[in-house]
């Protein structure tokens, strides 16, 4: 069973490493399938969405600064300003033109690059303007000189036959973040437990959450944490690291990361620790119950219990001109996945008064004598208690327990029921009599 | 009858086996421009280069292209000859502003003197120092050449390069000057004539390091000096100094001599300073090359202050050698440098290149039927016939063309110019001149 957990923890990690290694090559994080955000900038620094032919226009990464260079990746070898259809983006040799870029000293930085259509002074732009259509302008970073492209920012637009006046869709978000990473995260500070497994996670871990991002990533995203356990956002922890506290006992953890751009978000969810080691886990529950009780003149008894936990009775009865109805509780399962430590526990249940406006029976007079469901438990060293018997019933009660460093069995599962009987007094009011039980598990 | 074709084809070939075979000084052959071709001034030669072969000096890629075409823009030094255009006729190489200008207009003119559209330049560059002789080694097949329709733009750091100004409505008004920038012409100083005159009390800066100045009357006073070993007075102390003049057609050389008196305003040079060259007392050497090989002991020559600051920035290939800049003093300079900051961030001294005689617009000329849709020649041509909307909006301002002037902005390319020691202009009015022809040499 160690071993288990200890060949999820090594999965995680190889998972990590393979996004780790992603390379940014044609990532698209925009709707249209540019690597980044490209805003457009007109002659005068002026945001804009439209231009003529050979009217100034230089595009930046920044939607309010004209200046905001264009990243390439470290791959790229050369970067061009390109006017292409959208099917042929990916190919440079079938642009329709292009013209060559420089990138800013020292850097794979684009820094305001001219992408007025009437400066593509290589291929055919005159094409474009001549036929119009739908296009894509941007900047393209390359290697191989010239002929692989690594990444592409640009915009779609759409130029007006003959004029060649054009106007550029608007940026989109890609909404559905293919592209965005998958968060990582790791155990950064590892508190000390006899018997650590590697790849184990324990209470008192500071765990950190790495983007997983390429080292290029589009400027206009933001980024934000939350951690998770079992799944649920965790109240106020939105840093990138997250120290394992007492409560994530025997639960998973996981961190999101939410990647805002635009005003679109896209959130990305790590895969899951292995369930948090150590803490002094109480895990609780309640059933709802809800009984008839028929008039002395022969009555009937009847349930309403949740789906997922269900309590049942059958008819009421008159015995020994008590009214008496019996039931089941219905299977409640205990799933005990401790492997290592095997502390055992204790399941007790407690009873609230039966009311029924403003009547009432003692909670003394519901017998319950809880038993194992063989078929379905794989847990051993699982022992029911004796329960009660209605009329002189204490709760509350226990209703089972597992001793501790018994073996958990194959699935670490037992599951309960118990017997009910509601034996009500003899001047008790005929009606509808509405209580809950509830089940508390602890740790040994 | 003159084959321009044969010859090309004949010594590209002859190109070919130079380079296969050769490890020295290869015969390079320049390309051709793919739309227009820009000729002329020295001065300017490194700033247009980057802006029409494209820069990223500014951090972004600045290049100025044309309706889908790139331009082509020829130094004024190299090899003896250019091909501007593709299927273009050899000429010798327009060596400086007014060389630049006399191309120009044998370019564009179409009348029946056939020797107006022969060029012929006063240097035959790349077979030894440019000297007095000029082109007389120069082969008969470079002179004469007929450039009809070759350069379409030339470069001057001068504002009249050939004095030919006219007023708008003269019907021989033919040419147009566009003003391209500021520039400011300083001086270069060889070390230790730069300490001598410092030490002489001639220091525009009470710092280090020393900024050597000399006024104008020294300035004239050196330049048309008659004593066989030169000197120029300071206070009590004779300082030994040799004035340096570019070469014959430098637009830099024109403004300087008329600068300091030694030329009259329509680009006569004076008897004194033509003694003074001929008999050695003053040196000839290429412009803005401070490593040129007068440039020894005690000398001092003029210097673009533009050319200067490209070279300490590494926007240009630096030919500042250990040369010293220094200034020209007037009641504006007073002597300070004409540069300020450290390389690579000199910058203009907007001081000295506000100077009314020292500081100077630089242009760019070109013909004017072809940027002016109204204009006829006095009726000689019909109006908007030649007009060229392409080369008009590639000179005007507002665009982000060869004109601009905006220096605010990496896209810019007025912010070129900054980085090779340009301002803009102090007036961007245009003004008309007549051609110019070198004729039959």
């Amino acid at each position: 069973m160690k071993k288990n957990i200890l060949r999820a923890g090594v999965v995680v990690a190889a998972a990590a490493m393979l996004i780790g290694n992603l390379a940014p090559a044609q990532a698209a994080y925009q709707s249209n399938g540019s690597f980044g955000a490209l805003h457009l900038y007109d002659g005068s620094y002026a945001l804009t969405s439209s231009g003529t032919w050979a009217g100034q226009v230089v595009g930046s990464a920044s939607a309010t600064a004209s200046d905001t260079v264009l990243a390439c990746p470290s791959t790229s070898t050369g970067a061009f300003t390109f006017l292409s259809t959208s099917a042929n983006t990916g190919t440079p040799a079938s642009w329709n033109a292009k013209a060559p870029l420089t990138f800013s000293s020292g850097t794979k930085n684009i820094l305001q690059p001219d992408l007025s259509p009437a400066s593509q002074v290589n291929g055919n732009a005159d094409g474009v303007k001549t036929n119009g259509g739908t296009y894509n302008l941007g900047v393209a970073c390359t290697s191989n000189s010239g002929v692989t492209l690594q990444a592409a920012f640009f915009r779609t637009i759409t130029v007006t036959a003959g004029t060649g006046a054009w106007t550029a869709a608007a940026t989109a978000v890609e909404s559905t973040g293919t592209s965005l990473p998958t968060p990582t995260w790791s155990v950064t500070t590892v508190s000390a437990h006899d018997g650590r497994e590697a790849g184990s996670v324990w209470v008192g871990d500071v765990l950190t959450a790495s983007k997983a991002q390429p080292a290029v990533f589009p400027a206009d995203y933001t980024t934000t944490f939350q951690w998770k356990r079992n799944g649920n956002p965790i109240a106020s922890q939105t840093a990138a690291t997250y120290t394992v506290v007492d409560a994530d006992g025997y639960a998973k953890i996981s961190v999101d990361v939410v990647y805002t751009a635009e005003g679109t978000s896209v959130t990305k969810t790590s895969s899951q620790t292995p369930m948090v080691l150590g803490g002094s886990a109480v895990l609780g529950g309640t059933v709802t119950m809800s009984a008839g009780v028929s008039g002395i003149s022969n009555g009937f008894l009847e349930l309403s219990i949740p789906a997922n936990a269900a309590a049942s009775f059958g008819a009421s009865t008159i015995e020994n001109n008590y009214s008496v109805t019996r039931g089941t509780l219905g299977n409640v399962q205990i799933n005990d996945t401790r492997w290592i430590t095997t502390d055992g526990w204790d399941l007790q249940a407690d009873v609230a008064t039966f009311v029924s406006g403003a009547n009432q029976i003692a909670k003394s007079n519901l017998g319950l004598v809880p038993n194992v469901v063989v078929a379905s438990t794989k847990a051993t060293g699982v022992t029911a208690a004796a329960g009660t018997v209605a009329g002189t019933a204490t709760y509350p009660t226990a209703i089972a327990s597992a001793a501790k460093n018994a073996d958990l069995g194959e699935t670490g599962v037992t599951v309960l029921n118990a017997n009910l009987t509601l034996r009500a007094p003899r001047a008790t009011v005929a009606g509808t009599y509405t209580s809950t039980v509830t089940l508390t598990l602890a740790t040994k | 009858m003159f084959n321009p074709k044969k010859i090309v084809a004949s010594v590209a070939a002859l190109g070919c086996a130079f380079a296969a075979f050769s490890t020295g000084a290869a015969v390079q052959a320049e390309p051709v421009s793919n739309s227009y071709s820009i000729v002329g001034s020295d001065t300017l030669e490194d700033v247009v280069n980057a802006i029409v072969n494209g820069t990223a000096i500014t951090g972004a890629t600045v290049r100025v292209t044309q309706n889908g075409a790139t331009l082509g823009s020829f130094d004024a030094t190299g090899t003896p000859y250019v091909i501007t255009k593709p299927g273009g006729v050899r000429f010798s190489r327009p060596n400086g502003s007014g060389e630049g200008f006399n191309a120009l207009s044998s370019s564009m003119y179409e009348g029946a003197t056939a020797a107006n559209n022969f060029f012929t330049s006063a240097t035959y560059q790349g077979v030894g120092a440019v000297n007095a002789t000029g082109n007389s080694s120069m082969p008969a097949g470079l002179k004469n050449v007929n450039v009809f329709g070759q350069v379409d733009i030339a470069r001057s750091s001068s504002g009249d390069p050939k004095t030919t100004s006219r007023t708008g409505t003269e019907a021989d008004a033919t040419i147009v000057r566009v003003p391209f920038a500021r520039d400011a012409i300083a001086l270069a100083f060889t070390p230790s004539l730069a300490t001598a005159v410092c030490n002489a009390g001639q220091d525009g800066d009470a710092g280090t390091p020393c900024v050597p100045y000399l006024t104008e009357a020294q300035l004239l006073s050196l330049y048309e000096t008659t004593s066989a070993t030169p000197s120029i007075t300071i206070g009590v102390t004779q300082v030994t100094a040799k004035g340096i003049v570019p070469q014959s057609g430098s637009g830099t050389r024109k403004d300087f001599l008329i600068k300091i008196g030694s030329s009259s305003a329509s680009g006569t040079e004076s008897a004194a300073l033509t003694a003074a060259v001929t008999a050695g007392r003053v040196a000839v050497g290429q412009e803005h090359d401070a490593t040129n090989a007068a440039m020894t002991g005690d000398a001092v020559m003029p210097m673009s202050a533009s050319r200067w600051i490209a070279m300490q920035n590494g926007a240009s290939f630096d030919k500042s050698g250990t040369a010293v800049i220094g200034s020209v003093y007037t009641a504006t300079t007073l002597g300070a440098s004409p540069v300020s900051g450290t390389a690579p961030a000199l910058s203009p001294s907007t001081t000295y290149y506000a100077d009314g005689t020292w500081g100077r617009n630089v242009y760019l000329f070109v013909e004017r039927a072809r940027i002016d849709n109204t204009f006829t020649a006095g009726g000689a041509i019909v109006a908007g016939a030649k007009y060229d909307e392409n080369l008009a909006a590639l000179l005007a301002p507002a665009n982000n063309k060869l004109s601009n002037s905006e220096t605010t902005g990496a896209s810019k390319v007025g912010k070129v110019k900054l980085l090779f020691g340009f301002l803009a202009p102090s007036s961007t009015s245009l003004a008309y001149y007549a051609p110019a022809y070198t004729g039959s040499k």
